[in-house]
């Protein structure tokens, strides 16, 4: 009925039934891939075992695998950069720790409610508040999402996988740093079109709430990954990264303190600061009634408290802030400390570990903030020495040297490091293709629209004939458009909602058939039983931009001849009183060119672009099905 | 080697960025929508009650008046001779945007309405009944009429004419067929005539139908005048007077009507922040005669008219009540030559008043009306001084009005009607 359009329910279960076989599909290709891999290492061994040196084979393949040999030590080398020793303390936390949060949100993404949430549940709400570039700018995200929402649902699962993969399996050299630069340059375009900059642009700002933005932490953290791993060696980058982190506490306390942005007053219902509006909020979604009691304790608390609270916050975050600034080792592990406390009090009682209701996309800002913050320590506190930057050599370098074949170099373990990557980039890339190709497509998925209005019935039965008049006064009949494909709805003429929108759809369905718009017709029938006349039916197709069109009918007659065809093709129509606008149901239908009814489908355009959008597609989908017969 | 790798990255990266762009170039095709924006579901400014020989009508929003697509206009009617009022909004359109109403002069009983655009709706269909709304016939003007209470009027002959949005206001004419449209003047047009400068015309406001043509009403610049322009012969003449007692106000007329040869407009003036109201009445050929203006605080929510004996004898008085009364009069006798003027505000906290004129010369009266008060409507008898027994407010509270009616001891809650609004049939 038209004016009753609502927003797709998140567990829609054609949507979901879709993203999960999107997802068993996809990963059939990871295992796939991940078997054709195994067996290049495999091949890779063999290899090794029969052309290896006496010397090496000494050590025996098992030795070799495990790196064991003046072969494999070469080869450990070149791998590595060549940089030898451990990976430093600070950097392997780092990286097991980025990788696993990766993980997680590429776990996350599995939820069933992200395709059809991620636009309306997530994006939407961290750009409230934002100025009008912001929404511009995230937008263009939103309407990928919302035109092909199972294949970018699907996609955040394999890339985020992908990259935690990379990062956990590459714990050495280029790949390491390949993997970490991915990662930062994944988590930057999550922070602008998936966190719209962390909400930085709008009101309300609050370290509490994840300024500045989970992301932010990822892309950091991917970034110093991504640096050569001399760098870790020396306090040189524990001290940038704590003074960094010690300078970005105290920026957010100032923020927090900063009167006039709700901070410091708690408060109930519409006059809640933001803290207990957001901690509501949390304790809201569903979660385990355990961590529901907890928030919601500490949101009875901030109401009473919310000025000693906002105090308390302010000054540790200045005493943490500073602390980590000063560069001395009691004082920075001393703050680093109390950033763990605080930062975990937060992410439990006001972050709600971020990750409850349905949508959520990752723990929050406070685990990658505290990682940073650790790395950080470590890498000033349990830092190696420092050493010269060593030549790089390259794997040719090495076997070209003249003491090493090619194939020598090719040990198991650098095989498999190198599958491991691969095998990584391969996850990522089961995700990102997909996703491309749907991106480069402006047409919504039909899936959108069959979500909206159910399935699309095959049949293939006499359509029901009728005579009416179009816009121009001329009689039409169906037996007169013989030899073309029919698209037909019917529509309201003074309808306020979705008429125009479904006269839309048509129009860029029109348009989407290209040169075989000349083999199709566009047919509207009127439904409204008190204005159906030609006046009515001009005024609409001038104001929907239709009158251009050549293969456009809109189509109308007495009551008496309207309610047989809408009794013909199973059109409801019905009269309200009190102001409301016809009721009438939405209805499409597919006539091949030889009057037989081929396709009938619901066309209720829904309440966004990309429902509409997805509508058009099934029209020409159907349409070109018929054209091709 | 260095160089060539730099190179590579350097390719990599101009190529990712070249599918970015590809990307980023889809999206920005384009997607089907309506063909043009959704706009808000726009009232059509204030409510308006009317009175012709079978009965009283009220145009006023109902439902959730806080949401515009949930907020229904409808049109309510009282045969004359009864106290019941009847739900005759007519069916088969939506009324988010507004319903205006035109009564054609003398005893035919013709109503034609006109619905305002709401949402991706931008032309507005018409109605027109004959038996005060039980059938309607419709019909449709090819773009929207403008926001405004008198955008319509009709002459007995079935000539209707109607203000539409844009160009300052578009003045169209039908032959009564209510499908075939011409346009007679735009607001723009006439702000360029020595009509429109000599009141620094913004945009036309009201229209009605004289016995010698249309005349429009007009929202001005020029302080102290009363934007009112008139056709003769195809030329358009200033009409309006000027206003000694409202000289540094700007004018803008809300309500104009014609019955039995007799113009009455109701004109807002402002001065920076204060708010008043003026009745005009003028019989054909005669002098405006001016009310004193009345001072209105909050926002105006209805004006309407009391009916016009055929002899323009004896307006229809409105309102009453406990409150203060001001305003002054000339003096003269409230018999002769014009309809009650009816107006009521509300401010932001809800309080309601009504503010009443019974007709030339005399005295305007305000009186506090019931919380929700949309219209007031006089008894369509002869006026008491505008505290007149059996007026009657109609208060809206989301689906359901509550008739008031006035006695000697203040307002007497009457009978409530249910009106059956689908909300969200419109979202």
């Amino acid at each position: 009925m038209p004016g009753m359009s609502h927003p797709l329910q998140l567990d829609n279960p054609l949507i979901v039934a879709a993203f999960h076989r999107a997802l068993l599909h996809q990963l059939l290709v990871v295992l796939g891939i991940g078997v054709v891999l195994a067996v290049a290492w495999n091949v890779a061994f063999a290899l090794y075992v029969r052309h290896a040196s006496p010397s090496d084979a000494s050590t025996g393949p098992v030795g070799a695998a495990a790196g064991i040999g003046p072969g494999a030590a070469r080869a450990a080398r070149a791998a590595a950069g060549g940089v030898a020793g451990p990976e430093p303390l600070a950097r392997r936390l780092l990286r097991l720790a980025v990788g696993l949060l990766w993980l997680l949100d590429g776990l996350l993404q599995l939820q069933s409610g992200m395709p059809l949430g991620m636009p309306s549940a997530v994006v939407k709400p961290a750009a409230a508040g934002s100025p009008s570039w912001v929404h511009a700018v995230v937008n263009v995200a939103i309407t990928i999402w919302s035109d092909h929402p199972v294949e970018a649902a699907a996609s955040l699962v394999w890339i985020q996988l992908g990259i935690g993969l990379a990062i956990l399996l590459s714990p050495r050299g280029r790949w390491s740093r390949a993997a970490g630069a991915a990662g930062a340059a994944w988590a930057a375009a999550v922070w602008v079109f998936g966190e719209a900059f962390g909400g930085i642009f709008g009101h309300g700002l609050s370290w509490l709430t994840g300024a500045p933005g989970a992301a932010v932490f990822y892309a950091v953290a991917g970034i110093l990954l991504a640096l050569p791993e001399s760098a870790w060696h020396g306090r040189r980058l524990g001290r940038a990264v704590t003074a960094a982190m010690g300078a970005f506490y105290l920026g957010m306390a100032l923020l927090q303190a900063w009167p006039g942005r709700g901070s410091w007053h708690g408060g109930s219902g519409a006059h809640a600061g933001n803290l207990v509006s957001m901690v509501h909020a949390m304790a809201g979604t569903p979660q385990p009634r355990l961590f529901a009691g907890w928030i919601g304790a500490f949101a009875s608390f901030d109401a009473a408290h919310g000025w000693g609270i906002n105090l308390f916050v302010v000054v540790a975050l200045a005493v943490v802030g500073a602390a980590l600034l000063s560069g001395r080792r009691r004082a920075v592990l001393a703050g680093a400390a109390g950033a763990v406390a605080l930062g975990l009090a937060t992410w439990v009682l006001v972050q709600d570990f971020g990750f409850f209701g349905g949508v959520g996309t990752d723990p929050n800002s406070m685990l990658p903030q505290l990682v940073l913050a650790a790395a950080g320590v470590a890498a000033l506190v349990r830092a190696p020495a420092a050493v010269p930057e060593p030549a790089f050599v390259s794997v040719r370098e090495v076997a070209t040297a003249g003491t090493a074949r090619r194939w020598e170099v090719l040990t198991p373990a650098v095989v498999g490091r190198a599958a491991a990557a691969l095998a990584a980039l391969a996850v990522i890339g089961v995700g990102a293709v997909p996703m491309a190709a749907a991106s480069t497509n402006p047409n919504a998925d039909p899936i959108v629209t069959e979500a909206l209005n159910g399935s699309v019935d095959q049949v293939n039965s006499p359509a029901p004939g009728f005579t009416l008049t179009d816009q121009a006064g001329k009689t039409v009949s169906l037996a007169s458009l013989r030899g073309k494909a029919v698209a037909l709805t019917f529509l309201d003429p003074v309808c306020t909602t979705d008429c125009p929108l479904i006269a839309q759809a048509f129009r860029q369905a029109d348009a989407g058939l290209g040169s075989e718009a000349s083999r199709a017709v566009f047919v509207a029938i009127v439904a409204n039983p008190v204005f159906h006349s030609i006046a009515n039916v001009d005024a609409f197709d001038r104001q929907e931009h239709l009158t251009g069109l050549p293969n456009w009918l809109y189509l109308t007659g007495s009551l008496e001849a309207l309610t047989k065809v809408w009794n013909a093709y199973g059109l409801q129509v019905s009269i309200l009183p009190a102001g409301t606008m016809i009721a009438h149901s939405d209805l499409a239908y597919v006539i091949d060119g030889r009057g037989r009814m081929r396709a009938a489908f619901g066309s209720l355009p829904g309440t966004t672009a990309a429902g509409r959008s997805s509508l058009s597609t099934l029209v020409d989908q159907e349409l070109r099905r018929v054209i091709g017969q | 080697m260095r160089g060539r790798r730099a190179g590579a990255r350097r390719r990599a990266l101009l190529a990712a960025l070249g599918a970015a762009c590809v990307a980023g170039s889809a999206t920005t095709a384009v997607a089907p929508g309506p063909a043009g924006a959704a706009p808000d579901a726009a009232a059509s400014g204030i409510g308006a009650t009317w009175a012709t020989a079978q009965g009283a009508w009220a145009a006023l929003p109902m439902g959730h008046l806080a949401s515009a697509n949930n907020t229904f206009w409808e049109l309510l009617f009282r045969r004359t001779g009864t106290t019941r009022w009847t739900l005759v909004t007519p069916p088969g359109v939506a009324t988010n945007g507004g319903v205006v109403g035109a009564a054609t002069p003398a005893a035919t009983g013709v109503v034609t309405v006109g619905i305002q655009p709401a949402k991706y709706l931008r032309y507005s269909p018409v109605a027109r009944t004959t038996d005060g709304g039980k059938r309607w016939l419709s019909g449709t003007l090819p773009s929207g009429l403008a926001p405004v209470a008198d955008a319509m009027a009709s002459a007995p002959a079935g000539t209707v004419v109607a203000l539409e949005r844009g160009r300052g206001g578009t003045l169209v004419r039908s032959d009564g067929s209510l499908t075939r449209w011409t346009t007679i003047a735009t607001g723009r047009a006439l702000a360029a005539t020595a009509a429109g400068r000599a009141c620094g015309l913004r945009a036309l406001s009201a229209v009605t139908l004289g016995s010698a043509g249309p005349e429009v009403g007009a929202d001005c610049t020029r302080p102290g005048v009363v934007g009112l322009l008139a056709d003769q012969g195809g030329s358009w003449v200033a009409d309006g007077p000027r206003v000694g007692q409202e000289a540094g106000a700007t004018m803008r007329v809300l309500r104009l009507s014609t019955v039995s040869s007799v113009t009455a407009a109701v004109v807002e003036a402002r001065t920076g922040r204060r708010t008043s109201v003026l009745a005009l009445w003028r019989r054909a050929g005669q002098a405006w005669t001016v009310s004193a203006p009345v001072r209105v605080e909050g926002d105006l929510v209805s004006a309407g008219f009391g009916p016009v004996a055929p002899d323009a004898a004896a307006p229809t008085a409105a309102t009453t009540s406990t409150t203060s009364a001001t305003s002054a009069g000339s003096g003269a006798s409230a018999a002769s030559t014009g309809p009650a003027v009816v107006v009521v505000t509300a401010t932001r906290s809800g309080r309601v008043a009504v503010h009443a004129v019974p007709g030339p010369g005399a005295r305007w009266t305000t009186v506090a009306a019931p919380k929700g008060t949309e219209a007031v409507v006089g008894p369509g008898g002869p006026a008491d001084a505008g505290v007149g027994a059996g007026t009657t407010a109609l208060s809206v509270s989301g689906s359901w009005v509550t008739v008031w009616s006035r006695s000697a001891g203040g307002w007497r809650r009457g009978p409530r009607l249910e009106v059956p609004i689908e909300y969200g049939s419109s979202t």
